[in-house]
């Protein structure tokens, strides 16, 4: 059987009717004339229907141009797109003679390999940086800009563009990094002093009040931002203790009995390094995040003026509390006391709130609140006891917050209060190294050594033979080593500093196309490529030391040595391969980017969004590693899910989610659920991931998520809908379904060459809402109102009967060849940064032959996939 | 939270609170028309077509049945959004029905100065490469808010630009204070000898490579070029100083994101003191747009901004949609009135040099709908002060795309396509 027959006829078991080449017949005409008599009537040069114009005159087959053109061709006329029914129709025989002449063009001319020249990846980047400098928390900065994505994948090599601006971004970068390694020279922060008055005091949300020169505090809470004030224009300019003076005083009213008032200054940050511990004390510290914390007890009366120091890190700042303030409306249940105790005392109170139903949030509220008591005549009888009960409540319980926030007011007014009339900051007085300088100093430390001498030539040398190796990703030429020293040399002769020199020459080597490039030129890789190729497809980074090794030792292209390697870096480092190769393969980034509408779940939180995207990752990790078929990717008896994403989205038995270890947060637990393997859940095609994907975070169309299967599980994307079609958008509340709407696909004839393949799939995945919950109707309204029923029955283009996607689950999982192939073409793409063309879709298809048997495993399909000649060239 | 609050305070310190009269281009005490030395454009007609550009995006588009006026042409009537540019009336033209009849949703926000294909060349930097000159900053980018997802803004080889949406870091770039500039100026001065090595590194590649991979590699060579070109750009104009500015930044950046609006009303005035000091002639304004709840006049909204997009047309939340848009356009009338109060280098007040466009990507958020996207354009000495209404079911209607024609050709752009149509609209012809 020949290639093409077999492709046809596997594609004809999965949804297609496909036309095959015929072989049995002698051609009379060939290809070409065919070609003309069925295509040109409306695709010649003066009628150009559809702006398409077929050009069968002197083809020039070694241009990828023609061939894409006639790849198209290919599948139009094997799919039956082309002519449309209601045109003259070719005969079968006719047909098989088109397609046989450009089957046998296209495999003679297309050539396997032929990368294009690409750069690493943002995202590559940024893992080679982690990797050859140890800053493991290196992150990019925001903007930097991103990739653009082809079919999802961001490492192609057409689509990696090098733009002024990545250049530039790469260089900002750059220059950042070898601050760290070789920091320019820092001037000594001056002891200065800070007047800060009252009014440049923070105010946020009700935190503070500022009245007659003095800023008041009358809460207490643990919100920063809800009870607390700082100065707005001072900031640590180095990590060290600061002297502050307060001049501050405290006010309680006759009558009520608080403890002393007590001003708590802190610092917003202040992290010790664990060897030289406590910057004040030297007492040992964690080297964990803990403020510095003084308090002042302030005796009501007149201010007091005192001076504490306080540590801060370097853009820290000081803060200002009062902790133990009697309002405190962070605490439901004292607040509710607080505020039956208020409304009791001062039943004007209580009438005017009730009055005003709900008074505004702050001081209007509070003005407004006044402004209501003033017309109640005092003395009026207190409301009775119910309706006090039934107000407190829904104050304390329902509107803590907001209600907190309009109450302070009247003690901003009435006290107990704290009040800082200024403040005065001084220092730094003794300086220390935070944590952060603490990492920066050992990462440094580990990467260019201690007291290395940057005047010493051999040094230097030395220096750039290693780390342009490890950056490079090969040994460097003597003339690269040669070029970065004398870089060295002249900058340390022009600024007089050899620091700066290195860190000249550092932030050149890092914006070398030697680094920002890979798998240069054609041919077959050379080891030190094909080490690149398979760490960046495997781990998303540069070769690690054992696999740079086998490439120095000239071993890596031997089979058993690269068959070693790869099951070792699967087994150890395939952490990254699945979370970056699902996120392109199936867009999961939509999940992290679409807000689904409040219609359809009130609350949808980070543990929703990770649980689904989880999902996906643990399900492609434990197919690798337990090497399971790919049916398990389609119809596999088991999910893995968080207790957010079962309950909510799955709808899985609460016992089923229950955590395994007490005290673990269940809404985040990750867990492995078992299905009935004809259960709805479980598999790729009804993942809530995949479904929040291929939607939009309001509504669904089926066409949408039909073209997504098409594409990226079946291999075998529709081509692009004619132009001036309009996108359909189902109106779900109103009278049309989406499949009377979609009706018109069927019923003319130009569409339904592709919509047979489209709208069934599509219909069956309608049973699913735009975050992945099954539904049997349509929402109506935002009441939540049923709509017309979800209609998923449809038949495939060979005649199966689908009722709903379990019939399409269990169908692909009886047919894994075709998904077999669509994943490892995926797998190509990502791994060579270019689609495979049409040769090498063959290849892949022989390619994964021997697997069969097992029912093409996972690990066995990327192990077959490395080791192939495909894999190994540009 | 803290770490917002905490990271504005730091950005900002450098900026805060300076305040320093200084040497402008132009600014409100001079003489109208004196001229200026050693003016880049002193040599171009001084009074016809525009030379800046500015270009503001909403994230969620504006609520149009607020906006749209029932008659068209010139003779409309107040709309509840247009009421605040009330007194730029005829200064603005608003286009209705008018889109690129591309995708729905939030992903096809990006259409919006694309056209019919997210990544082609964007409108705003079209005309950057037009009228860019060479100030200091062809272009700038700014975002009110959280950076989005969406992309506003596209290089000619199809790659999104970051946007700045800290205004101290806005600040700093235009306006370094002298111990940044000698920092800038090391950079600057040690990265171009670097380019040598650089250069000597491509080379070699280059002989390894075939025709089709050398002409990928020119990508490597020309951004090469264009970074040295913009160093050198950068380190002359280093060298005139630091050049200080009549503002004063608040001591916090706005990066709560309730205080959006606080935030956007920086940009606005960062973008008029950038044109005003012929930094740049084009600037990017992104609004952004999310769950945050803002309180406007001392109230709460109802819901937050996402939300309240999502109005259903339930009347409350229209009514605080409504509100939070009327923000927006008090934003861009205070904008347009700084624009006009001031005047270029030929005494011209700003706004005749400068076209103000507001616009954006989604047509009707409540429903994720791109159809109909609601536009205004200002300023630029083109004629206003009409309604334009085109049919968005039109097949051969108008589109967005024609309306970017007319400007692309008013800013010099030899051309008569944008994105799939072609031809400009008549309005202003």
């Amino acid at each position: 059987m020949s290639v093409m027959h077999r492709l046809a006829f596997q594609s004809g078991l999965v949804l297609s009717v496909m036309f095959v080449a015929d072989t049995s017949h002698v051609a009379a005409v060939d290809g070409p004339q065919l070609l003309a008599q069925y295509c040109l009537d409306c695709h010649d040069a003066s009628f150009a229907e559809g702006d398409y114009v077929l050009q069968l005159d002197h083809l020039d087959w070694s241009h990828p141009h023609t061939r894409h053109e006639m790849e198209r061709v290919h599948q139009f006329v094997s799919k039956g797109i082309m002519p449309p029914a209601d045109f003259d129709a070719p005969t079968n025989q006719d047909r098989s003679i088109i397609l046989r002449w450009l089957d046998e063009n296209l495999r003679q001319h297309s050539p396997v390999g032929g990368m294009t020249l690409r750069r690493l990846s943002a995202r590559e980047y940024a893992n080679s940086i982690r990797s050859v400098f140890g800053l493991s928390s290196f992150e990019l900065p925001i903007g930097f800009p991103p990739d653009t994505l082809l079919d999802g994948f961001d490492n192609q090599g057409n689509t990696l563009v090098m733009a002024a601006s990545h250049l530039e971004a790469f260089a900002d970068s750059a220059a950042n990094i070898a601050d760290q390694m070789f920091p320019p020279p820092t001037d000594v922060v001056p002891n200065q002093q800070v007047h800060v008055p009252a009014k440049d005091l923070v105010v946020s949300y009700s935190s503070a009040f500022l009245t007659d020169g003095e800023m008041r505090l009358a809460s207490s809470g643990t919100s920063v931002v809800r009870h607390a004030t700082w100065p707005s224009k001072f900031e640590a300019p180095a990590s060290g203790v600061y002297e502050v003076t307060v001049k501050a005083r405290s006010y309680v009213p006759n009558g009520i009995n608080v403890p002393t008032p007590i001003l708590r200054l802190q610092s917003s940050q202040m992290t010790g390094n664990p060897k030289t511990g406590n910057p004040k004390t030297g007492e040992p510290t964690t080297g964990k995040s803990a403020p510095d914390v003084v308090e002042l007890e302030l005796a009501p009366g007149e201010s007091h003026r005192l001076t504490r120091s306080i540590a801060i890190d370097r853009g820290g700042w000081v803060q200002f509390r009062y902790p133990n303030g009697p309002f405190d409306y962070e605490d439901k249940e004292a607040f509710q006391t607080t505020v039956k105790d208020l409304f009791t005392a001062e039943p004007r109170l209580a009438a005017a709130w009730e009055q005003i139903g709900s008074p505004p949030r702050g001081g209007s509220g509070w003005d407004r609140l006044k402004q209501a008591m003033s017309t109640i005549p005092a003395g009026s009888q207190p409301l009775e006891a119910m309706r006090l009960d039934s107000l407190v409540n829904s104050i304390a319980k329902k509107n803590s917050v907001s209600s907190g926030e309009t109450l302070v007011y009247k003690f901003f007014e009435e006290g107990p209060y704290v009040a800082i009339e200024s403040v005065t900051i001084r220092g730094p007085v003794t300086t220390y190294e935070d944590r952060s300088q603490a990492k920066a100093r050992l990462e440094r430390e580990r990467f260019v050594g201690k007291d290395r001498d940057w005047d010493d030539e051999q040094s230097v040398r030395s220096f750039f033979d290693g780390f342009l190796e490890i950056l490079f990703r090969r040994p460097p030429t003597r003339s690269e080593v040669d070029a970065y020293c004398s870089l060295v040399r002249r900058e340390t002769r022009v600024t007089g500093a050899s620091d700066r020199g290195m860190h000249l020459a550092v932030r050149t080597a890092l914006i070398s196309p030697a680094f920002l490039y890979r798998e240069v030129g054609s041919g077959q890789l050379d080891d030190f490529e094909l080490a690149s190729r398979l760490s960046y497809f495997l781990t998303s980074g540069p070769p690690d030391a054992e696999l740079y090794r086998t490439a120095a030792d000239g071993v890596l292209s031997r089979k058993q040595v690269l068959q070693a390697q790869t099951r070792r870096l699967l087994r150890d480092h395939s952490d990254r391969l699945v979370v970056d190769f699902a996120s392109a393969w199936l867009g999961l980034d939509a999940v992290d980017r679409l807000m689904p509408d409040t219609r359809l779940i009130r609350r949808f939180t980070a543990d929703h969004r990770e649980g689904m995207k989880a999902e996906v990752y643990q399900t492609l990790q434990h197919a690798i590693d337990a090497n399971l078929p790919v049916r398990d990717l389609i119809a596999p008896d088991f999910v893995f899910t968080n207790g957010a994403v079962g309950r909510d989205i799955y709808g899985i038995d609460r016992d089923q989610l229950a955590s395994d270890r007490k005290g673990k947060n269940t809404d985040r637990q990750m867990r492995r659920v078992s299905v009935a393997s004809d259960d709805w859940r479980g598999g790729l095609l009804t993942m809530p991931a995949v479904m929040m994907a291929t939607a939009n975070g309001v509504d669904t169309q089926p066409v949408l998520r039909g073209v997504w299967v098409l594409s990226n599980i079946l291999g075998s994307p529709p081509p692009e809908p004619p132009k001036a079609v309009p996108a359909l958008t189902p109106d779900t509340a109103g009278a049309t379904s989406p499949r009377d709407l979609l009706a018109r696909h069927m019923s003319e004839s130009s569409c339904a060459a592709c919509h047979r393949d489209i709208d069934p799939v599509g219909f069956v995945l309608e049973s699913f809402d735009a975050i992945g919950r099954w539904r049997d109707r349509y929402p109506k309204n935002r009441s939540g109102e049923k709509g017309l029923p979800v209609e998923t029955a449809g038949q495939l283009p060979d005649g199966t009967q689908l009722s709903d996607v379990t019939d399409l689950k269990r169908y692909l999982a009886n047919a894994p060849r075709q998904v077999a192939q669509c994943i490892t073409e995926k797998l190509m793409t990502y791994a060579s940064g270019r689609k495979p063309n049409y040769t090498e879709r063959h290849l892949i298809e022989k390619m994964i032959d021997s697997l069969e048997a097992n029912e093409y495993p996972l690990r066995d399909l990327i192990e077959t996939l490395v080791l192939s000649d495909l894999f190994q060239v540009k | 939270m803290m770490n917002l609050i905490h990271d504005g305070r730091r950005t900002l310190l450098k900026s805060a609170g300076v305040t320093l009269a200084l040497p402008m281009m132009s600014s409100l005490g001079r003489a109208s028309g004196e001229p200026v030395a050693n003016s880049s454009v002193a040599t171009e007609d001084p009074v016809s077509g525009a030379k800046r550009f500015v270009c503001i995006g909403s994230n969620l588009g504006l609520f149009r049945k607020a906006l749209y006026p029932e008659t068209s042409g010139r003779n409309f009537e107040m709309t509840p959004l247009m009421k605040p540019l009330e007194a730029h009336r005829d200064e603005v033209t608003l286009f209705s029905g008018f889109d690129h009849r591309a995708g729905n949703g939030h992903l096809n926000w990006d259409n919006y100065l694309c056209g019919k294909r997210i990544g082609s060349m964007s409108l705003d930097q079209m005309v950057a490469e037009q009228i860019g000159g060479d100030t200091r900053f062809e272009s700038m980018q700014l975002c009110a808010g959280d950076i989005p997802r969406q992309r506003m803004v596209f290089s000619r080889q199809g790659v999104p630009l970051p946007m700045i949406n800290r205004p101290s870091v806005v600040y700093r770039k235009l306006f370094a204070s002298a111990d940044d500039l000698a920092r800038q100026e090391y950079l600057l001065r040690s990265g171009q000898s670097a380019l040598d090595v650089v250069q000597e590194d491509a080379r070699m590649l280059k002989h390894r490579l075939g025709t089709d991979d050398q002409r990928k590699l020119q990508e490597y060579f020309s951004s090469l070029r264009e970074l040295e070109t913009r160093m050198t750009r950068q380190l002359t104009h280093l060298a005139d100083g630091v050049q200080e500015v009549d503002y004063e930044l608040p001591a916090y950046d706005p990066m709560a994101p309730t205080m959006m609006l606080e935030c956007e009303q920086m940009m606005f005035d960062l973008i008029a003191l950038a044109l005003q000091t012929d930094s740049t002639r084009v600037a990017t304004l992104f609004i952004a747009g999310l769950g945050q709840v803002f309180t406007l006049d001392g109230q709460t909204m109802r819901a937050g901004y996402h939300a309240l997009s999502h109005h259903g047309n339930d009347p409350d939340l229209i009514r605080d949609l409504i509100r939070v848009e009327t923000e927006h356009m008090r934003c861009l009338a205070r904008f347009l009135s700084q624009l006009k109060d001031r005047t270029d280098e030929h005494g011209r007040s700003l706004l005749d040099s400068t076209v103000v466009m507001f616009g954006t990507g989604m047509g009707d958020a409540s429903r994720h709908s791109n159809r109909d996207l609601p536009t205004l354009i200002a300023g630029g000495g083109l004629r206003h002060g009409s309604h334009v209404a085109a049919d968005p079911s039109s097949e051969s209607g108008p589109k967005l795309g024609n309306v970017f024609v007319s400007l692309l050709q008013h800013f010099g752009v030899e051309t008569d396509q944008f994105s799939d149509v072609s031809g400009r609209v008549d309005h202003w012809t």
